[in-house]
This record gives structure tokens, sequence and C-alpha cells, in this order.
């Protein structure tokens, strides 16, 4: 069945470069132009439409946020709580792991009904010695702490997945600082019996640096925005490994997290997906974390998650003809290709072009138009983004946040900048991971600045 | 106002080429440091392997 799917691809493949070749001479022949300038014509042409796409997108996503806005429920009823396992995966974490874990035993939720677990990973620094002083401290709240050799995140998210109780598991990041109404608006969800997983909302603390702010200008239009979007069809594409919320069969059916893949929440929420459960996003269901605060780091970060993701698309890619599945997630599917890879690949494609046309023929304002348009669309979808998110906020303890005033002038630089080195580093990882070269797993380092979290919470 | 767009435009030229060249040193260091890494992951790897063999290895007599 496979070959079979392989050599029709093929087939329909070399019939369209036949048919490339032979609208090349017929142009050539026609309009009486070189090579090179119907290469650039052609050019011009996929570029345009990749830009009419690319405002299809926006125009949906916008759509689509909006209505999942009208459909989002505020009122809840608190009552038949559901017994929930925090799972929590330490690895050389004791700068924040004290907040963190304070953070989670003042959570606004029944104390009998959670429990944290905890599984060092192998750690060498004092992370083993903090967790200790919570056990040995009076609490309310069940810990459970398990230590294993480092056999990285995955294993230790199943080890700890394996000692739970809970109907609702939550899997945090040990570097990740959760609200105090969090667990209670995450787990609402699973009052639907087809709810199989919940993503969080992922924002960052440390938005005291302009590179830091535009970190957060990406996770607020660029992440959740879409998330909003997707979540309209309850086809959310990942669930974030920060903070998100699984029920406890369906980890049992689908099975749990792969350690060979890098995105290890990107493969597991398109696995659920695959199962016919419904994931949605709760934008209430808040966590804090660390934004890396050099471009080595970010980088470093960002090509883990590109590759990640082109991993997890592999392993799922029956996805791309999976007749049971309904548009919805096949249309998920196809825009996380698209954003992790696609759309990268055209704007490095564009930027590339119209500077080389600038370069040799002088014609700047293209690379001009192609900016300013972006922009334009980058603040319409920021304003939308920046005004839902405040309407969600249910806290005021957040650092400096990015203000409204100061949101034109980010999204210059968003576009000008930021985006661009993004992209550039997202087109290497591609590229590196179609060629399989190796890869490992870097630590960023953490500067301790969400520890202000229980300071401002207690102010 | 074609004046204005020209000199935005040489804006936006100038911090594009400078952006796509620094991507371009940022990755090659990326590349070099990664490298670097896997060298001592792998010899890591494979001291911690030899450990755990030792560890587990039934003593003479010992049934395995």
């Amino acid at each position: 069945m496979r070959e079979k799917k392989f050599f029709i691809t093929l087939f329909f493949l070399v019939i369209v470069i036949i048919g490339c070749f032979y609208l090349l001479s017929f142009i050539k022949e026609k309009i009486n132009l070189s090579y090179p300038h119907i290469f650039m014509l052609s050019l011009s042409v996929m570029l345009l439409t990749f830009f009419m796409l690319l405002l299809f997108r926006y125009l949906l996503i916008l759509i689509f946020s909006l209505l999942f806005h009208f459909r989002y429920q505020k009122e809840f009823s608190k009552d038949n709580l559901k017994k929930v396992s925090i799972l929590i995966p330490v690895y050389n974490e004791e700068k924040l792991l004290a907040t963190v874990i304070s953070a989670l035993l003042n959570l606004d939720y029944p104390k009998e009904k959670y429990e944290i677990i905890i599984v060092d990973d192998g750690s060498q620094d004092n992370s083993c010695e903090v967790v200790y002083q919570f056990l040995e401290k009076e609490r309310t709240v069940k810990i459970k702490f398990f230590r294993q050799e480092n056999q990285g995140k995955a294993k230790a998210l199943n080890r700890a997945f394996a000692e739970s109780e809970g109907e609702i598991i939550a899997c945090i990041d040990s570097d990740c600082v959760l609200t105090k109404d969090s667990l209670l608006f995450g787990v609402r969800h699973f009052q639907d019996e087809k709810v199989g997983a919940v993503a969080g909302n992922v924002k960052i603390w440390n938005q005291d640096k302009i590179f830091t702010k535009l970190q957060a200008l990406e996770y607020l239009e660029g992440l959740n925005f879409t998330r909003q979007a997707l979540s309209f069809f309850n086809k959310v594409n990942i669930v974030p490994g920060a903070i998100g919320f699984f029920r406890r069969e369906v980890l049992e059916e689908v099975g749990l997290y792969n350690g060979n893949v890098y995105a290890e929440d990107c493969d597991l929420t398109l696995r659920i997906l695959k199962a016919g459960y419904k994931v949605i996003y709760e934008p209430k269901a808040v966590a804090y974390t660390e934004a890396p605060e050099n471009i080595y780091c970010l980088l470093t970060q960002r090509y883990r998650w590109t590759r990640g993701i082109l991993q997890a698309v592999k392993k799922n890619h029956d996805l791309f003809y999976y007749h049971s599945s309904s548009f919805s997630l096949i249309l998920s599917y196809w825009l996380l290709i698209y954003e992790a890879f696609v759309w990268p690949t055209m704007n490095l494609v564009a930027h590339l072009f119209f500077t080389f046309l600038a370069l040799l023929y002088g014609f700047i304002p293209f690379l001009f138009i192609w900016w300013f348009s972006l922009t334009l669309l980058d603040f319409s979808s920021a304003c939308f983004a920046y005004t839902s998110d405040k309407k969600s906020e249910n806290h005021t303890y957040q650092n400096k946040k990015i203000t409204f005033f100061y949101l034109p002038f980010l999204v210059l630089l968003y576009r000008l900048y930021y985006l661009l080195l993004i992209d550039t580093i997202k087109v290497f990882a591609f590229l590196e991971e179609i060629l399989n070269l190796g890869m490992s797993w870097q630590r960023i380092k953490i500067t301790g600045k969400l520890n202000g979290y229980l300071i401002k919470e207690k102010a | 106002m074609s004046e204005v767009i020209t000199i935005l435009s040489a804006i936006v030229l100038g911090v594009t080429l400078i952006t796509l060249i620094f991507s371009l040193i940022i990755y090659i260091l990326f590349r070099l440091r990664a490298n670097k890494k896997e060298v001592i992951n792998k010899e890591v790897k494979k001291e911690s392997e030899e450990e755990i063999f030792i560890r587990y290895q039934p003593k003479e007599g010992e049934e395995d």
C-alpha cells in the first residue's frame, strides 16, 4: 500500500517537472525572455502566491480566534473536581525548583485532590536537596520523589506517570511556575468525555529586555494566537511541555512520551488527535517561564524545536492522507508543517531574492514592500492577540510586560530583525534534519529571575 | 515621497543584509559548538555504559 502511494506521488512529481520544463521552453519561445529572467519571473510569481497564502492564513486565524473568544465559557462548576497528578521531570534545576514547588503547593485546588510527582533525571547540582527540604516540611499536598540515572525528559515523564494515581495528568517543565488557578481552568474541560488533552498558556516572565519582549510577542502573536484558532476546531497541534493536561486513559491508549523525538510534546499531541480526541487550548491556565536572554541560547532552543517538530511530523506522516480523520485535523497537521518549515523557507528565499535584486539591479523598493506588508499583517494580529490576551488575564502580578505603547516599535523590530534570524535558523535546522546530522539536547541558561514570582504574588 | 521610500528601503536593505550575515555566523558557531558537544556526549555515554557493565557483571561462582 505504502509503495503504491510512493509511486503515485513520484509519477505526479515527474509529470509536474516535465510540465514545468515544457512551460519554460514555451514561455522562452513566445515571450523571448532569457532563462535568468524567466527564473526571476517564476520566483516572483511563487513569492506572490505564498504571500497570498499567508494573507489567507492570517485572515482565517483572525476569524477563528475571534470565534474561539465568542464561544469561550467563563463560568464553570467547581463541584466533582477530578484527581490530578502533576508530573515534573527535573534535571539540574536548583535555581528555580523551590519556586516551582512552592507555587504548586499553593494552587487554588482542593489539596487532597492533587499530588506532585517529581522525577530527578540524574541531576548533578543540588536539585535533590531542594526537593528533600520540601519533603521534610509539614504539608497538606502529597509529594512523591524519585531519582534515576540520566535517561532524558521523556523517560523521566514516563516514570512519573507510572507512579501517578490521578485521573488527569498535568505535565509541567521544571522551569515553569503555574499561576494559582491554572489547574482549575485546565482541568475543567475534562468534564467533556471527548477531550483528550488541554494546552495551557505559556507566558514569558523576564520581559525586562527588548530581546525577551520580542520573544513574548512571538508567544503572544505566533504561538498562542494560532492555538486559539485551532482550538475552535478542537484540533490544537502542540500541547506545550511547559503546561499540558491529559486524560489518563487517553495516555494509556495512545502510548506515553517517545524518547526518540526531540519535540515529544508535539508527537504525543498528534497521536492523541489521530485517536479522535479533542485537544483544546485554555488561555487562563497560565505557566510563566524564563525566556533565553542571549541570541545563542534562543537559537539553540529554536533549532531543537524545529528539528523536533520535523521528527514528529515524519513519525506521524500518515496524517498526510489519513482517510478516517476530519478535514480540520489534516488542516491542523498541514499548518504545523507550514509554520515550521514552509513559511520560514519562503521568507528567507524572499529576503535573499529581493536583496539580490536590490544589490544587482537597484530595485530596493521590492524588499521594502515585502517587509512593510508583512509588518502590517503582524501589527494587526499583534493588536488582536494583545487585547484578547489582556481580556483573559485574571492576575496582575506579571513583571514588566509588553504595553500597548511599545507594540508598534516591537513589531517593527520583530519582522525586520527577530523573525529573519529565527527563520534562518529554522531553515538550517530543517536541512540538517533532512541530512540526518547528529544533534544533542543543549540546555538553556536560567537566570533565576522567575524566583521573583512569589514576591509579586505575596505583594 | 519617493525619496522617503528610498531611504526607508535602504534602511530595510541594510538591516536585512546585516541580519542575514549575522545569522549565518551564529549558525556556523552553533554547529561548531554542537559538534564539540556531540563528541563529549559520546565519550560520557561510553564511560557510563562501561560503569554499568562493571556494576552488573556477575561475580565468579555467582549465577548470571
